[in-house]
């Protein structure tokens, strides 16, 4: 390790910084003193997209191939920081209204964000690991932020169950690859099996465990049971970025250990990728028709949004599609955020003292709160996949993908689920414009700059990533082509990277 | 020298051990001991790969340290959510974890 492996963590090190920072300040600032904190957690981020995209082109591993800067890195990395940006500028106003307003909170959604951007540049199973828990022990403590509300307790304790009990099954399966492998590292773990040292049936075993702690983690059925309870119970904005952000390091995580590790085993995870794609859009779309709650029918939507993504995950083992991989990634960036900013509209709701998140609430917003009820329309809209808004590029982007892997019939499935969704988002706007509001509305309490911030910058995204999808696609080609596969021979690990081995055309 | 599948075997005990009861216990601390269990079943996996690996030796033992810390810092985040449902509702039940359905 010299000064140049430290350079390359710059942007993760800001963030820690900046926690420390923060929890340091919170116990010297007056007690209604603490209006604008979430600056200093959102400037950091702003300066650590700024560095990740000036070191975009430097590809090389650091600390002795512990992790990677490549566009794949990059990509996800820039994402994370705007999802978390985005995150904490909806958080303030809720969390005061609670009296729960303290730096811990910004600290934590720091934490996190530096747990998943050490996940999706980690090229070695400890890293990752290292990751993985900084992220899920971070959210745990955010699920359960409002610690004097039973409900939010109630979140914090099932997702630290479930949390739990799924990273021990990836640690099995990550045990298991090292010791059929005697490596950590992807690469040479990925050389190892390429080479046949792997016993087939060990394989089977570390891959089922893997997919199963995958599931886990991104909610997928038939272990998407935590989502709703955890997503209702959460503070509704940390609800925003739990129900968005660790899937979104997930499914990168994923892509990495296909592509890097698995892309051998394609007959072992790519039926069960099929099963479990179909299982989750069918509980997703089916469950979400029946919530009277929009916090968990937002829930329900996106275990419904992670089977599409699954779907396309399956295709991958088919057929290697060029844009394949990048439909993912496009996908993922329309849906963080359309559903942060279907979420942040929920926060802006709550400003009102009657409103409990069900959907009779929501009756007749528009009369009263046109703005609201008009960005919430877009929203819905975009998560429905309605042209000419980001959700309807990235569906039509990963369906073509699933369709030119020769998987048609399973498009013909995934958009059939995609036009049930479409009833339960379309019925909000209903909702909103087509019903009388059972009481008088009362005028919404303040204004806020933070959450006219984020929720202005989640619908300038889904709009932008609609209209003009070419720059953010461009780079998600870019991510999936230029993916680091390997050290050169005098470099890290032993094994000389063959060339083109595990690499997506 | 003892053979591998031996350890390997333990290993699968702990973990069926561990994992009956995080499915049948109802208290939560009994749940994260269960929890507790079961990684530390692997990490005797990881140990044993370790010291059989051709290659690769130690890197099993670096990987068991980082376990230790993070399932130290998963306990300590796991018990003070505990004592905070504890507070709210003076048990500490799964079965307690109601609020919320549908």
């Amino acid at each position: 390790m010299d000064a140049h492996d430290v350079v390359a963590l710059v942007p993760e090190l800001m963030l820690v910084l900046a926690a420390i920072v923060l929890l340091l300040v919170d116990p010297l600032l007056p007690r209604d003193g603490r209006r604008g904190l979430s600056w200093l957690g959102v400037a950091p981020c702003v300066t650590a997209i700024v560095v990740t995209w000036w070191t975009r082109d430097e590809v090389a591993t650091y600390f002795n191939g512990a992790v990677v800067n490549d566009r794949f890195a990059v990509y996800f990395k820039i994402l994370l920081l705007a999802v978390a940006i985005v995150a904490m500028l909806l958080s303030e106003k809720h969390l005061h209204l609670h009296d729960r307003l303290l730096s811990d909170y910004y600290a934590l959604v720091l934490f996190t964000t530096v747990g998943m951007m050490v996940m999706v540049a980690a090229i070695d199973l400890v890293t990752f690991f290292v990751g993985l828990e900084l992220m899920a022990l971070s959210s745990y403590i955010l699920a359960g932020f409002f610690r004097y509300d039973s409900k939010s307790i109630e979140a914090s304790l099932k997702y630290f169950l479930t949390g739990s009990f799924a990273s021990v099954f990836l640690l099995l399966g990550m045990a298991l690859l090292y010791g059929t492998t005697g490596a950590t590292s992807y690469y040479a773990i990925g050389d190892a099996i390429a080479a046949g040292d792997a016993p087939e049936s060990v394989m089977v075993l570390a891959v089922v465990t893997l997919l199963a702690g995958f599931a886990y983690k991104v909610a997928a059925a038939p272990f998407h049971n935590w989502a709703p309870d955890v997503y209702q119970g959460s503070p509704t904005p940390a609800a925003a970025f739990l129900s968005v952000a660790p899937k979104i390091a997930v499914f990168a995580t994923i892509i990495r250990f296909l592509t890097h590790m698995l892309s051998q085993q394609n007959d072992i995870w790519a039926p069960l990728f099929i099963v479990i794609a179909i299982g989750t859009m069918l509980i997703g779309a089916t469950m979400a028709i029946v919530q009277t709650d929009l916090k968990r029918m937002l829930a329900y939507s996106s275990i419904a949004h992670v089977g599409y993504l699954l779907l396309a995950l399956a295709a991958e083992g088919y057929a290697d599609v060029s844009f394949g991989k990048a439909a993912i990634l496009y996908y993922l960036a329309a849906y963080a955020f359309m559903n942060m900013g279907a979420f942040g509209v929920l926060v802006h709701l709550a400003n009102r003292a009657d409103f409990d998140y069900s959907l009779e609430k929501v009756s007749g917003i528009y009369r009263r709160y046109p703005w609201t009820a008009g960005i919430m329309t877009l929203f819905m809209l975009s998560l429905a996949g309605i042209p000419p808004t980001a959700g309807f590029f990235a569906k039509f982007y990963l369906f073509a993908a699933v369709v030119n892997s020769g998987l048609a019939w399973l498009a013909v499935i995934g958009v059939l689920f995609s036009l049930v969704s479409a009833f339960y988002y379309l019925r909000v706007i209903v909702y909103m414009y087509m019903r009388d509001p059972d009481t008088e509305l009362e005028e919404l309490n303040g204004r806020s700059v933070d959450l006219g911030a984020g929720l202005g910058l989640a619908a300038l995204a889904v709009v932008a990533l609609g209209i003009f999808p070419g720059p953010v696609l461009d780079n998600a080609q870019d991510a999936v082509h230029k993916m680091f596969t390997g050290p050169q021979p005098e470099a890290v690990q032993e094994a000389d990277a063959a060339p083109g081995a595990a690499v997506a055309p | 020298m003892t053979p591998l599948q031996h350890y390997l075997i333990l290993a699968t005990v702990l973990f069926f051990i561990g994992g009956w009861g995080v499915l049948a216990r109802r208290n939560i601390i009994l749940i994260i001991m269960c929890i507790e269990l079961m990684l530390n079943a692997i990490n005797i996996a990881l140990v044993a790969f370790s010291n059989y690996s051709p290659h690769g030796a130690g890197l099993g033992e670096v990987f068991v340290f980082f376990v230790f810390a993070l399932a130290a810092a998963e306990v300590a985040i796991g018990l003070a959510v505990a004592i905070a449902q504890y507070r709210l509702r003076e048990k500490l039940g799964v079965d307690e974890l109601h609020d919320m359905r549908g």
